[in-house]
């Protein structure tokens, strides 16, 4: 389902932009991600995923990873360190605002405290995937994470439309574009197809401003886990090493591994092409999986306050950290 | 033991890097 779903995507971005050709008319490019999500939103929200497919569209965060360490091959890790200063302090910029911001709003909102928390960690660091590793860590309940999860969500879609728009209007040159949608989208899949809808090369900038940010997962989580222990409403840590590095996702590793093979020059030009184009494969079926797992109706049911701190709270980070990159961008010529 | 989804991934991706580089896969389309 969900090559059928992504690969419709692409065969419609290339019937229009051949059809225009054709007969010589200015079409808009709308590329295949947008059309694989498009698509995906449909099927999802009317006729629903037949049971018979649900573990297939299940697997779409297998995809994105597999997408992740290919694209290792596209970076060398002399650029990634390049980039490194000015945007790992963007990175932590982020962090840290994402932290004090939902907090804050989550406090005047009246939420529950592990609430707060969930929110806190899923739009600070990365969306779903942190939500989940807090969840267990902190003891939050089902109702709490399925809430934060809703809205981390619901803002990823939202954003999926809104970032390549204002990016176009303020003129951002790829690698910045690239470098906001990695900081201030949540969800990992979200992040990556808000870059590639900008461009490839945004979507490359957007994958590495968005591992960084995933790499930080065990230290955040570890530092909520602590809090919650002290307040006597957590289970012990035992180890924290071996809480870190089970938390830590091992695809950061797959990525930095592939990135050091291509910076030994172990992959030929027309073998790195290889590599890239398997990757937006990977990634074309992750962005079929954003569509079809988003439900509106479910979304609905989770009630409008912590949906309301979401969107405040992401807005108010999406337009802090676009000032932060923009300032990068002048600053460093990024 | 029980393998988590992001080693299967770096397993996928390792294993389709091995047919690259054997040239057992080449020329992939887009």
């Amino acid at each position: 389902m969900l090559f059928v779903t992504g690969f419709a995507g692409k065969v419609v971005e290339q019937a229009i932009a051949s059809y225009g050709k054709a007969h010589h008319l200015a079409l808009p490019n709308i590329e295949y991600v947008l059309w694989a999500i498009i698509f995906g939103l449909v099927i999802a929200n009317t006729v629903g995923i037949p049971e018979a497919f649900r573990a297939g569209v299940d697997t779409y965060d297998f995809w994105l990873k597999t997408g992740i360490v290919l694209q290792g091959a596209r970076f060398l890790l002399g650029d990634i360190l390049k980039l490194g200063g000015a945007s790992l302090a963007c990175v932590a910029i982020e962090l840290a605002l994402g932290i004090v911001l939902m907090t804050a709003l989550g406090r005047s909102f009246k939420l529950k405290p592990k609430l707060i928390s969930l929110l806190a960690i899923g739009s600070s660091v990365c969306g779903v995937s942190a939500i989940i590793a807090a969840k267990g860590a902190i003891d939050a309940d089902d109702e709490d994470s399925s809430y934060a999860m809703a809205a981390i969500l619901a803002l990823g879609a939202v954003s999926l439309f809104a970032f390549p728009l204002i990016g176009r209007a303020l003129g951002m040159s790829d690698h910045a574009y690239g470098l906001w949608a990695g900081l201030a989208v949540d969800n990992t899949a979200e992040a990556i197809a808000a870059g590639a809808l900008y461009s490839d090369e945004a979507g490359r900038f957007a994958v590495l401003a968005k591992t960084a940010r995933n790499a930080t997962i065990g230290f955040v989580v570890l530092a909520y886990a602590l809090y919650w222990i002290r307040q006597g409403q957590a289970r012990a840590v035992g180890n924290k090493a071996a809480f870190l590095w089970d938390r830590f996702p091992k695809f950061v590793l797959g990525f930095i591994g592939v990135s050091a093979l291509a910076s030994v020059g172990i992959f030929s030009r027309s073998q790195t092409a290889d590599i890239g184009n398997l990757s937006r494969w990977a990634f074309l079926f992750t962005f079929a999986g954003v569509g079809l797992r988003t439900n509106f109706a479910e979304l609905r049911r989770q009630g409008w306050r912590p949906l309301a701190v979401g969107v405040i709270g992401e807005c108010a980070i999406a337009i802090i950290t676009l000032a932060v990159v923009l300032a990068a961008a002048s600053r460093f010529a990024l | 033991m029980r393998i988590s989804r992001d080693w299967w991934a770096v397993l996928a991706a390792a294993a389709l890097l091995v047919l690259i580089k054997l040239g057992a896969v080449t020329r992939v389309p887009w």
